[in-house]
């Protein structure tokens, strides 16, 4: 069952004066078992759109369904708090126990869950994530940048969330990291079937992951299709300050200058293949 | 949200007494608050309460903002006034059940409110036209000649500098560690001072690990940048007295002068 | 070329040590290095393989625990010179947050100047000046707190360029940064590098960021893997991929299509250059 907005406001107020539109007028729904990117550049509006998910802000107007119920009372949010987990940008600040075990028990401690069933929440989440068992009982603040940022995305999943959103969580990682963080959530939804929003400004790993895109700006969800679909339109992208794949610019560029090729090529791969058969073809021809 | 809070509510401005030299303002709350202990009966208030009615005059400062600052501190304002009133002795004026409130008692009452409402004022006069960085700057030059006596003025006015530049960050930090534990089943609101206090601990330990670990970067950045104290450092900024700090001085000498002749000389008083 | 350019930083088998309580670990293990004055040198490598290390011993924060640097002819070992060393070399760091020390923006600027002793009134015209050079003259009274990333770096850069140093060091300085805040901080660096003769010395892991330099030196383990030009340094795909680094896309395709059979230059850093080089082999 999905994650249903209506007609979603969010107004901050600052002073007496100023109000900022952070969130206007969203109408969406993220059905069940979806991998879906969120883009758009700072200030679009992306982090304030996710917090309602779980009810940590609340709509200036409109409403928030998870599930069917709609987040407005205490007992639907605290609900929504245990089915919608999210995932902050370097959520490793957030740590604050004595060991990997603790930090990670505390989540669903905090929704009563106790003995066997925690350690075994524990051990599964440490498993997901890739961080071995025997490092359970160290401190997670002797562990790498890595791992402890593998520490607190294992201390959500291990509320075992059915809709996961994750906010920028391979910023300021190596590429090495990146790549083992982005495969974990990959597979946490390939196996099991975890819903997951990934926030992101990485257009390279976006194309890549997600089953659909979509882009904010100033507040308003403007485009809201397949990645090939999106990055379809490069300029309309810039003109959002965004930028699409390189190698979908490349194509957009062999095309303004009369080369027949696909204008939806989103990995290296594809376009390797594009580019083999047009050469291939001209080959033919010569 | 929690970054709206401003310390010192320092309200920008151009006015002869924003543009007053740091040092200046400085030295004059400390004199004014010396001759306001001074003053010991209401026609010196009176002449007294001149200073701030010339300060609201010269800022433009709206009075209602100036209740504002007193709203906090009301509270004291009137348990001084109402302990007076009921505690001293003399003439009685009307009992209540074993209290007994009496005339001398309110007028103390009143004398040591008007004490704390004038010196509440001025005091925020000061923070309100001087921004923070100037504040610091003009503690530091204030402090300065009492380094020989060992007294760390530069550093004293680094750390207030510091804290003032790092308050609104940790605030936001705060702010999102929050968020993040709420997202993990935290619960901040609920239970008795207690469990609140021990619930406190998801956010405390976060922040102050935090905070260790910008002090830790800061002070690499600052090495990097050549801080070693205050020895031989120069300022961009340089303070000089003008005119205007001499028709200040003007002003606080002729209120010192007429304290004194009420107090020690002809004038009407005691 | 000409004559080579005179060397403003230079390492003989450099190695540094970090000790804690029993544990040492060997982060710089024996780099001999030569940074000439006006180029622009990036360094990539994983977390942990020493680019950090290696950029805090050039402005003496770190010092040699074998070997020597000389930072314009001055060796960062010796204590009399090291304000100079620094003033120097230049630093910026990763967290734009934790760099900036006061709360208005031309009083952080006046930071550096401030501690170097320098006379008011020429700190005013460097502040100026470095804050223009920046494109941060408009937030010269403006709370650094409330800026965004990439204006901040700005801020912490035109601190360094108050300072009048030969050399800027930068250590990650857009990893915390969104994208747009990432070309803010590359273009003012390169524009200080190309307009200034400015040397700077990039720390990044980046890719895309690395290919603009003049020159790439990659580390891994404490040591010097590769050094040449982006294009010497990205033609080696399958050692960078080993490594754990990324490889520019386009670079990746060229040696995917060559692999396939197609001549086609395999050192290919953007997007333009890859149109022209498919260009040409569709009309020869």
């Amino acid at each position: 069952m999905p994650i249903v907005t209506q007609n979603l406001t969010h107004v901050y107020t600052i002073g007496k004066q100023i109000c900022i539109t952070a969130v206007r007028d969203v109408n969406l729904t993220i059905e069940d078992g979806e991998m879906v990117g969120l883009i758009g550049a700072t200030g679009s509006g992306k982090s304030t759109l996710v917090q309602h998910f779980n009810g940590l802000l609340r709509p200036t107007s409109g409403k928030v369904v998870v599930d069917e119920v709609e987040l407005n009372s205490p007992a639907a949010l605290k609900e929504a708090r245990r089915k919608v987990g999210l995932i902050f940008q370097y959520p490793e600040h957030q740590l604050f126990e004595e060991t990997v075990f603790a930090d990670i028990a505390f989540g669903p401690k905090n929704m009563g869950i106790e003995g066997n069933e925690l350690t075994e929440r524990v051990r599964e989440a440490m498993d997901l994530v890739g961080l071995d068992w025997d490092l359970r009982n160290r401190s997670p603040f002797e562990l790498s940048g890595g791992q402890m940022r593998r520490v607190a995305i294992a201390g959500v999943i291990a509320t075992r969330p059915r809709y996961l959103i994750l906010d920028e969580p391979t910023a300021g990682l190596d590429p090495r990291g990146r790549d083992e963080i982005l495969g974990r959530i990959k597979e946490l939804h390939d196996r099991m079937g975890v819903t997951v929003i990934l926030v992101s400004h990485n257009m390279e790993d976006v194309a890549r992951l997600v089953g659909r895109l979509l882009v904010m700006s100033e507040g308003e969800i403007v485009m809201d299709g397949s990645p090939r679909e999106v990055f379809r339109e490069p300029l309309r992208l810039q003109s959002l300050g965004l930028n699409a794949p390189q190698v979908t610019l490349l194509m957009a560029r062999l095309a303004e200058k009369g080369v027949a090729v696909r204008g939806d090529v989103l990995t290296v791969a594809e376009a390797r293949d594009e580019l083999l058969t047009l050469l291939g073809a001209r080959k033919g021809e010569g | 949200m929690l970054k709206n809070v401003t310390l010192g509510q320092y309200i920008p401005g151009e006015s002869v007494i924003h543009k007053l030299d740091a040092r200046t303002k400085i030295l004059a709350i400390l004199v004014y608050i010396v001759i306001l202990f001074m003053v010991t009966d209401f026609v010196g208030y009176a002449f007294l309460a001149l200073l701030p009615i010339m300060v609201i005059v010269l800022t433009g400062i709206d009075p209602r903002t100036l209740f504002g600052t007193l709203r906090p501190v009301l509270f004291i304002i009137i348990l001084t006034v109402v302990l007076h009133v009921f505690m001293v002795e003399g003439t009685a004026l009307f009992t209540l059940g074993p209290l007994t409130a009496t005339w001398e008692g309110l007028r103390q009452g009143a004398f040591m409110g008007l004490r704390l409402i004038l010196l509440i004022l001025t005091t925020s006069f000061l923070t309100q036209t001087t921004s923070p960085i100037d504040l610091t700057d003009g503690l530091e030059r204030l402090l300065n000649p009492f380094r020989a006596i060992g007294l760390p003025a530069h550093e004293l006015a680094m750390m207030m500098t510091i804290a003032l530049r790092f308050i609104p960050t940790l605030l936001d930090e705060a702010e999102k560690i929050m968020k993040a534990q709420m997202a993990r089943g935290a619960d901040f609101e609920s239970g008795n001072i207690f469990t609140r206090a021990k619930n406190m601990v998801p956010l405390l330990v976060p922040l102050f690990i935090s905070a260790f670990r910008r002090a830790d970067d800061l002070a690499l950045a600052m090495e990097a940048r050549c801080y070693r104290g205050g020895e031989n450092r120069t300022r961009m900024k340089v303070m000089k007295f003008t005119s205007t700090d001499a028709v200040a001085a003007a002003v606080m000498i002729g209120l010192t002068a007429g304290v004194l002749l009420m107090r020690f000389g002809p004038l009407p008083g005691r | 070329m000409g004559e080579e350019k005179e060397a403003i930083i230079r390492t003989e088998n450099l190695e540094h040590t970090y000790s804690s309580g029993d544990s040492m670990v060997l982060a710089i293990a024996g780099v001999n290095l030569v940074v000439r004055r006006g180029e622009f040198l990036a360094v990539i490598g994983h977390n942990g393989s020493g680019k950090s290390t290696l950029a805090k011993t050039f402005n003496a924060l770190l010092l040699p625990t074998g070997g020597r640097v000389w930072v314009r002819g001055i060796d960062t070992a010796d204590e009399g010179r090291r304000w100079e060393v620094r003033q120097t070399a230049g630093m910026v760091f990763q967290n734009p947050d934790n760099q900036i020390v006061a709360t208005v923006v031309e009083e952080d600027v006046a930071f550096g100047p401030e501690n170097l002793g320098v006379e008011p009134g020429e700190i005013r015209r460097r502040v100026d000046a470095a804050l223009a050079a920046v494109g941060m003259m408009g937030y010269a009274h403006h709370a650094p707190h409330l800026l965004s990333g990439g204006q901040k770096q700005r801020v912490a850069i035109a601190g360094i360029l108050a300072m009048r140093p030969e050399i800027i060091i930068l250590d990650e300085p857009t990893s915390m940064l969104d994208p747009v805040g990432r070309e803010e901080v590359l273009s003012v660096v390169r524009k200080l590098n190309r307009e200034e003769g400015i040397t700077v010395v990039y720390i990044t892991h980046f890719m895309e960021e690395a290919v603009r330099a003049d020159r790439v030196v990659v580390m891994e383990q404490g040591q010097v893997v590769l050094d040449g030009t982006p294009r010497e340094v990205f033609r080696r795909v399958q050692l960078l991929k080993d490594l754990g680094l990324d490889v520019p896309p386009m670079t990746e395709l060229a040696a995917q299509l060559r692999a396939a059979g197609v001549p086609i230059d395999e050192a290919i850093l953007d997007v333009g250059e890859m149109a022209r080089e498919i260009e040409k082999l569709l009309c020869p």
